[in-house]
């Protein structure tokens, strides 16, 4: 615990910094003692595990704390032997279905349901329900979603599920009614400056404002990058300068400095350079959406206004495209050449005039 | 004196016994007997072709008739015409003198372990014509020459491979009769499950035939190895390689001291690139089998004709050749054809038949090429002989165009010859990828990048209508695929000859892919349950890794870790416990260059960091060691720590209850309150005083039973005194 995001995760309702309304209606409704089944959404690097974890804390005690790394081997209907990490205490279990990516429908049926038909021994001593964690719940298969869902209604006695997902267009309308959301909202920069002061008057350090303020600007309401910046900052240059560079992702500069190349020069021997920057970044993990993303902020900042909307036309029907295709390679290409060829007619166009 | 006297016929019996004898070790392949029969055979022949010559001369009403009388001969014989006029011999082979050459030597390269007869060095290489320097030339990179340790050729198997029809099986068994090998063959009737292919490659390389007359070793002959099962093809590689550790093989391997196949073993296939050869191709030597040449062809389908006494000219066989891509199967087919309705084979009658127009699979380059490349317009080919002569040295494409019809280069015919071809081969999705890969380095003119774009579009449309099949199973959207291809033949296509290369890069990038998804599982797998809780795979390669690798970097001096001041201490520590949770460490790894450096494990650089992009500050090496060291020693501290709290933990549980149970109690070991002893510098016993009454005492030890007496240089220290009788007492019993 000495990465400072895990070193100052609070750990208890009443400790968390921001929403605190819905925290305290998060603790009140605890205090029966029960609860519905969950789902938590909100943008990466809001706190939603941190408000479940306090959520489980205030209802089991500190004995939630007391974890357990345990690796499940589990056979598909094909025979094929899929390996799955859960992590659990004595009250609770959490797992990723996705781990097991298409075969995530076995992992629900047979995890799931195995954890939740059985019944506490000892009632006495605990809740006489165990609560399940699925992360990324909106990365599941349709297939598994509906796996789910009687699972949901039928063991709901001994069972309680807390679904965590990004977005919850994902999720199908069948989980939603079953569930009470809660959406984790991003903070907002003060919130988030405020945070960071925080954690540096627990290290000793001094923090300038001018700097807290340019990292959270930078973390873009994602609190967990911003500490991290901030720490990597710390470990960069200490004392801290007003003027300091914040360090940013490896994979952030390589997309800018793609989308640099793009705007630079076009033609088909550049493209097939772009082709093995984008393949490198998918090697790396970076999913379309993202460097979609990056590459179209970056695209249209030298563009007026009229161009704009036509990159923008595009990289929207590009983006789609990609959810109907299974190479997102070739549409993420065919994005960029025919941002190049726009580009290159309207700078053509522009010289034209000029003369 | 004696003289022994024997009869003529004696004689005549030893001298052809020798000469029987002499089969085995002749020079010649055929013994010179039957070789003069043959020549006997070869010149009455001759003689009697003349006479058929002179009589085609004459009206052909004569013809007529002694052709019916042959034929009705030759009717006899149920044979087909592709076993009967199989060639006989290595100089009759028809397919390319390259692809023959290679085989046959490769396979001389086994007679060092196989016969156990070195291998002719060729010392007249240099006196020989230009054409034999070429050839060697061409042969050496192809062909590895060396052989490894056990005498065996670096390539242990031979992969043919090349469109059906072109003598792939009849070379494969020629030459392995040619090299005095036996053949046995393994083709896809045979049952090819990996168990029983295993036992059937060793009773192929491993035992010979008993029976027979001349037991021959064995050469295993692998046919249509392309659609054997990949398990099956791992068995072979495996086996190959040496490192068959299957069922049953082992205790065999175990006798005869390390599996090495000793037998050559040669594939055919026609697809080289099915993915379940992937590994046998990086171990084979291939050899691709180009087209025959369609004159060579055209020659022996003449003799053929002439044998068989069907009239015919030159210029039809060519355009048969042609028609059925040097296929000399079907050019068989179609001439016993002809023969059996009796009618003679003209031009008109080779370009009005429907052979050739048969589902002809094109290997993926050609196909590609196809794509590419704009054909030439064409000259009449079946015109005259003395055009064919020129085509010959066009490039292949060319001979292989399909629509013989279109003679002009209008976009329809292109369309429909791009359309047909890429129809024919049916890998949609390996050709799309090998037109992604390889269309951005096409020459083609496009300044603006539209057709680039458009192109690109068309990729995505292809990749949507391929999802969508594999997805929904929906066959039906499969026709409109090849359309794509159509579009980027207009698009990119060029007159000028394209540089194809294989696509591998996709398969590269999936490899590397899982890889990276390998290196973030193993990290997920050891960290803290605490910290991982919070981890998901996404957040930590976005986030966390990034960052993590410019604060595992503090700023350390490289001295000793005593002489750090308390900053440095503080961040030291913090790394190492960031590290713990992280379940990270650093290795000791050797580069090539032969230095070691220290890695990260599991190397998260590998998922941070792109080409090109340098760490921005890097630990030395020292301190690296040091971290190392220290994580290791923290990670001991913590176990113990853990193991401490446990037993206390026990402890307090025990305390509450005042009475232990049995098991827990323990015995105190009392202390004993020993006598100081005086010792000196070097830790001996210092004896002050030694009295008469001591040595008194020793003597008393020395009468006991067992004593103990020093003696410097001797080794048996402890003495007992023995009785006689206890001796006997133990050898009695």
């Amino acid at each position: 615990m000495s990465l400072w995001v895990d070193k100052y995760r609070p750990n208890s309702l009443t400790k968390l910094d921001y929403h605190k309304a819905q925290a305290l209606h998060l603790k009140n409704m605890v205090q029966q003692g029960d609860f519905p089944h969950l789902l938590v959404y909100g943008p990466s690097g809001a706190g939603k595990k941190t408000r479940i974890f306090c959520l489980l804390r205030e209802l089991y005690g500190p004995g939630v704390e007391r974890l357990r790394l345990e690796h499940m081997n589990i056979q598909t209907p094909s025979n094929k032997k899929i390996d799955i990490t859960t992590v659990s205490s004595n009250y609770h279990l959490e797992v990723n279905p996705s781990d097991a990516g298409f075969h995530d429908r076995v992992v629900i049926q047979e995890l799931i349901k195995t954890v939740a038909q059985t019944h506490q021994l000892d009632p006495s001593g605990q809740r006489e329900f165990k609560v399940v964690v699925i992360c990324e719940a909106d990365c599941l298969t349709k297939d598994a979603q509906h796996a789910l869902r009687r699972t949901m209604e039928k063991y709901v006695a001994t069972c309680r599920i807390i679904l965590v997902a990004n977005t919850i267009s994902r999720v199908i309308p069948a989980i939603r009614s079953r569930c009470l959301g809660v959406r984790v909202g991003a903070p907002n920069k003060e919130e988030i400056i405020n945070i960071l002061q925080s954690v540096c008057r627990k290290e000793g350090l001094s923090l300038p404002n001018e700097l807290a303020e340019r990292i959270a600007v930078q973390s873009n309401g994602n609190l967990r990058r911003a500490i991290l910046f901030l720490e990597t900052c710390k470990v960069q240059q200490y004392p801290f300068q007003p003027d300091q560079k914040v360090a940013s992702h490896d994979w952030e500069i390589y997309l800018k400095d793609t989308a640099k190349m793009i705007v630079l020069e076009q033609s088909p021997q550049k493209l097939l350079q772009i082709r093995s920057r984008l393949y490198e970044l998918m090697i790396h993990g970076i999913p379309s959406e993202i460097i979609f993303k990056g590459l179209l902020q970056e695209l249209v900042k030298n563009c007026d206004m009229q161009l704009k909307t036509q990159i923008v036309e595009k990289a929207a029907f590009f983006e789609h495209r990609i959810h109907l295709g299974s190479k997102p390679i070739i549409h993420l290409e065919a994005f960029v050449a025919s941002f190049m060829a726009i580009y290159k007619k309207f700078m053509e166009a522009t010289v034209a005039d000029l003369f | 004196m004696y003289v022994r006297l024997r009869s003529e016929e004696y004689f005549e019996q030893q001298i052809s016994s020798i000469t029987a004898q002499s089969r085995t070790v002749g020079l010649l392949s055929v013994p010179y007997q039957t070789l003069w029969e043959q020549a006997q055979l070869y010149i009455q022949k001759k003689l009697d072709q003349e006479e058929a010559e002179q009589r085609s001369s004459e009206p052909a009403t004569e013809h007529t008739d002694s052709g019916c009388e042959t034929m009705s001969e030759e009717e006899d014989s149920a044979d087909l015409w592709v076993e009967k006029y199989r060639p006989k011999s290595y100089l009759e082979l028809l397919s390319d003198e390259g692809a023959n050459r290679t085989l046959l030597h490769w396979l001389k390269l086994w007679d060092k372990i196989v016969f156990n007869r070195d291998r002719k060095v060729k010392q007249k290489a240099k006196v020989d014509s230009k054409n034999e320097n070429r050839f060697q030339k061409k042969l050496s990179h192809v062909l590895n020459d060396g052989l490894d340790e056990h005498g065996c050729p670096q390539q242990k198997v031979a992969l043919l491979c090349g469109p059906p029809g072109l003598g792939k099986t009849t070379l494969a068994h020629m030459v392995s009769t040619h090299a005095g090998y036996n053949v046995v063959e393994v083709n896809a009737s045979d049952d090819r499950s990996p168990d029983v292919f295993r036992t059937q490659l060793e009773a192929a390389t491993q035992m010979r035939s008993v029976m027979g007359m001349q037991p021959r070793p064995n050469c295993l002959v692998l046919d249509e190895i392309d659609g054997a099962p990949a398990a099956s093809i791992d068995v072979l590689i495996k086996f190959v390689l040496g490192k068959d550790t299957g069922r049953g093989a082992r205790s065999k391997k175990k006798g005869r001291g390390g599996g090495v196949l000793k037998r050559p073993v040669i594939c055919i296939c026609n697809d080289v690139y099915v993915p379940a050869l992937r590994s046998l191709r990086q171990i084979a030597l291939i050899v691709q089998f180009p087209p025959t040449a369609s004159s060579r062809l055209a020659q022996r389908l003449l003799e053929i004709a002439r044998k068989q006494c069907i009239r015919t000219d030159m210029g039809a066989l060519l355009a048969l050749a042609e028609k059925s891509h040097n296929d000399i199967r079907s050019c068989l087919s179609v001439l016993h054809f002809f023969k059996s309705r009796k009618k003679d084979v003209r031009l008109v009658d080779i370009q009005k038949s429907s052979i050739g127009q048969k589902d002809m699979q094109k290997g993926l380059f050609s196909v590609w090429q196809e794509v590419f490349q704009i054909q030439r317009p064409r000259r009449k080919l079946f015109s005259t002989i003395l055009a064919k002569g020129d085509d010959r040295l066009q490039p292949m494409p060319d001979l292989n165009s399909l629509e013989m019809k279109f003679d002009d280069m209008s976009l329809a015919s292109r369309m429909l010859g791009v359309l047909k071809t890429v129809q024919c081969c049916g890998d949609y999705d390996r050709l799309m990828q090998g037109v992604y890969e390889n269309f951005l380095s096409m020459s083609f003119r496009d300044s603006r990048l539209e057709a680039v774009s458009l192109g690109l579009e068309w990729f995505c449309t292809a990749d949507m209508l391929s999802h969508k099949i594999h997805a929904t199973q929906n066959y039906i959207l499969m026709p409109y695929q090849p359309f794509a291809f159509v579009m980027w033949h207009f698009l990119f296509a060029s007159f000028s000859w394209p540089k194809i290369t294989y696509p591998s890069t996709g398969y590269e990038v999936i490899v590397k892919e899982q890889k990276a998804r390998q290196i973030l599982r193993e990290l997920m797998r050891g960290m803290a349950p605490l910290v991982r809780i919070h981890a998901n795979p996404a957040q930590l390669l976005f986030d966390t890794l990034p960052l993590l690798l410019q604060i595992l970097v503090p700023t350390l001096r490289s001295v000793s870790m005593q002489l750090y001041s308390a900053r440095e201490k503080e961040d030291l520590n913090h790394v190492i416990s960031v590290m713990i949770d992280y379940n990270l460490n650093y290795v000791q790894e050797r580069t090539l260059e032969g230095n070691y450096i220290y890695n990260l494990d599991p190397n998260i650089e590998e998922l941070a960091l792109f080409p090109g992009q340098k760490p921005a500050r890097l630990l030395s090496y020292a301190n690296k060691q040091l971290i190392s060291r220290e994580v290791e020693l923290e990670k001991m501290r913590r176990t113990e720590a853990r193991l401490q709290t446990d037993t206390d933990a026990t402890k307090e549980t025990s305390c509450s209850n005042t009475v232990l149970p049995n098991h827990r109690q323990t015995l105190q070991p009392k202390t004993i309150s020993a006598e100081m002893q005086c010792r000196d510098f070097f830790g001996r016993v210092v004896q002050h005083g030694k009295t008469p009454a001591d040595r008194a005492c020793t003597d008393e030890i020395v009468k006991s039973d067992i004593w103990f007496h020093y003696k410097e240089g001797f080794s048996n220290a402890v003495r007992r005194s023995v009785k006689i009788q206890d001796l006997l007492n133990s050898g009695g019993m």
